[in-house]
């Protein structure tokens, strides 16, 4: 066990690992050249420059602890990878503070990042591409040993010794690679994460690509190793049955950020999120006596370049919060009127009322057809501010307003929702 | 006698990739066997007269034929014969002896000037498309620079800067081959560096240019090896052209761009003198070239070059090395096909 560890579980308060607003994202059109596009309908020169970015992780915060396993769960694309690959350094952070150990990551030169490194371990997704199929597993275990400048010798002995811990032979030293099936290549790519002796290690769906017996077998020896070592886990995954095995805390993410965080238990017992409560839905009942699973959630996961306003889920949320008097039809039509109007283009001309029946096939309560009215006068003067400002008061909190995560029940469960913090269903799984 | 340890062997190297298993695979193509044979010899000529030279003091080829740098102006012009089985050229010198000689030059001057283009252009393309950005522009750009010039010209032009000697030619010469292996590896490195093994060593907190020697070059040799055997020949026929130009190899050397270039005042009369050096850049050209294509196709995944089933080349249960087997074949007189199968497959 390093020094560093035991140091901090004198100091319980301080996080191993703090992130605050980390934000990665990458530009959608590399160098500059290719990021002007021609756009014939624009006054002066036709040109337009696109700068727009995949936000793939977009203002994430939390706080890991020694010795503790926060799992993080998402559907594909909604940033957990990158996440990890930030957080390990492998992509530049475009925002935010990554401390570790309570110092900046960003700001380390080479010998804190040498430091960081000894510290710090990664364990990939692919057992098949992880391991450079030209050298000996032997040589890729103690790679982390090499870059820390230890002798050949202590290299070699901790790396017949890290294979036996993980449940292979020392004998498989001078092997190569393909000689290896996925589970065992598994738990090579463990010993290389481990030999080091780091303090955090993050997993990247370290068993996504293994059959569900050795998942099982390289969960537990995870496990093992956490306990005989005081290991920190940072695990990503989608499979929320790994993380209810593995995760003393849990965190949902949804297209770049954080919309529900809490310890395990709670968090499947009593989602609050709606997109949690999906998830959770979603996951196949082994019990043959009950219905299939109902797929709540529709559609795919929007676009991280260009986000969905307000609350991210909005677009999907079986649980919309709906403006007094509208209904969901009604208020589809009022959204689509307001885009256009934040697009400063109205799709039709003539009185007000004329532009309002051309937008709305159904009734609207009173007082929002009268804003709607007021809208379209102002948007025909030009006033598209003022014609913004007079819809708000009929807009849905969901996609207007970004919620923020609020605690919910209990210090650390949090959740980023309009619904109120006590309207939380039970749930069984 | 070698081939049932190699047929016994190869369930195991069927699942190693890259060169050992390329080159295995060259076993199969009639044509990169031919091509390999033309090079043994080459490299066999080229071997014997170095060794003749530095080691011996030209004694050896003196003794079995003559001095390939000695004069003897009464058998300017000589036809073939017995004693020069190549024929003499205008200073008598015996050209059969000077054509083995021409091989050392021909070789070094192939694996030279290659060697130097394949480190240069392998290192250049590797970082650059490693790199990326700006330096991957740069690098490439300035590369191209240099591949939009033609060989033969930037070569004259380089040996007419720097002066007519053998290593100015080598050095012409890699110089001119690095833009074709740096455009190779580079679109090579540009698969690879995507791979999760590379983003593991940055992870571990390797080094770039470990990651680049150990992760990233390793698994691209491949296709650069292809390249620079085909281009082997390119090279050969490229200094013979600079030698035949007056630039090259200077005399007495025996080089065979050379040999062509004064053979050219008796080509009627006297036929011999050029045929044979021809002949030979001919042959070396061809050998290496078919070689780099037998390469090129065991390096393909999707044709194999070996039959998927040979009934020749059964492995015959109970006989397990090659020691009882022809033990057998020669106790056995009831087995004379086991005999037939052990000779047929080398």
């Amino acid at each position: 066990m390093s020094s560093t560890v035991e140091r901090r579980r004198e100091d319980a308060d301080q996080a191993l690992l703090s992130v605050e607003g980390l934000k990665t994202h990458f530009p959608v059109n590399t160098g500059v050249l290719d990021s002007i596009k021609f756009d014939r309908s624009r006054d002066g020169l036709p040109f337009t420059v696109d700068d727009s970015s995949v936000k793939a992780v977009d203002g994430v915060n939390f706080d890991l602890h020694a010795g503790e396993t926060l799992g993080v769960v998402g559907e594909s694309g909604c940033g957990k990878s990158t996440l990890a690959r930030t957080v390990v350094g492998l992509e530049d952070p475009t925002d935010g503070i990554i401390r570790f150990d309570g110092r900046d990551v960003t700001e380390f030169d080479k010998e804190d990042e040498r430091w960081f490194r000894e510290n710090v371990q990664m364990v990939f997704q692919d057992p098949m591409s992880s391991l450079n199929p030209r050298r000996k597993v032997g040589e890729i275990i103690a790679d982390p040993l090499e870059a820390a400048g230890r002798p050949k010798e202590e290299r070699e002995s901790r790396a017949m010794e890290l294979l036996e811990q993980v449940g292979l032979e020392s004998d498989y030293y001078g092997r190569y690679p393909h000689e290896f099936s996925g589970g065992q290549r598994q738990r090579i790519n463990l010993a290389r994460a481990l030999s080091i002796n780091p303090d955090l290690v993050i997993a990247d769906e370290p068993v996504s690509g293994l059959d569900m017996s050795v998942q099982a077998q390289i969960l537990s020896l995870m496990n093992d190793l956490q306990d005989e070592y005081g290991l920190t886990y940072l695990f990503i995954t989608h499979d929320l049955g790994v993380i209810r095995n593995m995760a003393d805390r849990v965190a949902v993410m949804y297209v770049g950020d954080f919309v529900e965080t809490g310890p395990t238990e709670q968090l499947f017992t009593e989602p609050h999120h709606p997109y949690t409560r999906s998830l959770l839905d979603a996951v196949p009942n082994p019990n043959p006596d009950t219905t299939g699973v109902v797929a709540e959630l529709k559609g795919d996961v929007p676009s991280p370049t260009n986000p969905p306003s307000g609350c991210k889920f909005h677009t999907r949320c079986p649980a919309f919060v709906l403006p007094d008097g509208f209904t969901e039809e009604g208020y589809a039509e009022f959204a689509e009127f307001r885009d256009d109007v934040v697009a400063r283009d109205l799709d039709a001309d003539g009185s007000p009322e004329v532009v309002v029946e051309s937008y709305f096939d159904r009734n609207l309560p009173g007082d929002a057809r009268r804003a709607v009215l007021n809208a379209v006068e102002a948007a025909q003067k030009g006033e598209w501010n003022g014609a913004l400002e007079s819809l708000e008061a009929h807009e849905s909190p969901c996609d207007s307003v970004k919620p923020e995560l609020e605690q919910i029940s209990g210090p650390t469960h949090h959740s980023a929702c309009h619904l109120p913090a006590d309207e939380r269903e039970a749930f069984e799984w | 006698m070698s081939s049932e340890s190699s047929t016994a062997t190869n369930t195991e190297f069927e699942a190693e990739s890259g060169i050992v298993a390329t080159l295995k695979e060259l076993r199969y193509s009639p044509t990169a066997v031919s091509g390999g044979f033309i090079v043994a010899i080459l490299i066999g000529m080229g071997l014997f007269s170095t060794i003749d030279l530095y080691v011996f003091d030209k004694q050896l080829i003196t003794a079995l034929l003559a001095d390939p740098h000695e004069m003897d102006q009464i058998n300017a012009y000589a036809p073939p014969s017995a004693s020069h089985p190549m024929g003499t050229d205008q200073f008598g010198r015996d050209v059969f002896a000077r054509v083995i000689y021409g091989s050392r030059i021909a070789l070094a001057i192939g694996l030279i000037a290659v060697g130097i283009s394949f480190v240069g252009g392998v290192l250049i393309g590797a970082f650059a498309a490693y790199s990326g950005g700006y330096t991957d522009d740069v690098l490439m750009r300035l590369i191209e620079v240099l591949y939009s010039i033609p060989g033969l010209v930037l070569a004259m032009t380089l040996m007419a800067i720097m002066g007519a000697s053998i290593y100015n030619l080598f050095f012409a010469y890699g110089i001119i081959g690095i833009p074709a292996y740096a455009r190779v590896m580079r679109s090579e490195v540009l698969s690879i560096r995507e791979e999760e093994y590379v983003d593991a060593a940055r992870a571990a907190g390797l080094p770039t240019y470990k990651i680049l020697l150990r992760e990233i070059i390793p698994n691209g040799f491949a296709a650069v090896l292809v390249q620079a055997t085909l281009s082997l020949g390119g090279v050969i026929i490229g200094a013979a052209a600079l030698s035949f130009l007056g630039f090259g190899v200077q005399p007495p050397t025996a080089s065979w761009g050379r040999m062509l270039n004064t053979a050219q005042e008796a080509l009627l009369i006297a036929p011999w003198v050029a045929a044979f050096p021809g002949l030979m850049i001919f042959l070396t050209v061809m050998g290496f070239n078919m070689l780099g294509d037998g390469l090129r196709d065991a390096m393909d995944p999707k044709t194999s070059l070996k039959n998927s089933y040979d009934e020749d080349n059964l492995p015959v249960p109970g006989a397990d090395d090659s020691g009882t087997r022809t033990q057998t074949a020669v106790d056995d007189p009831t087995s004379p096909n086991i005999d037939l199968q052990d000779g047929g497959d080398d």
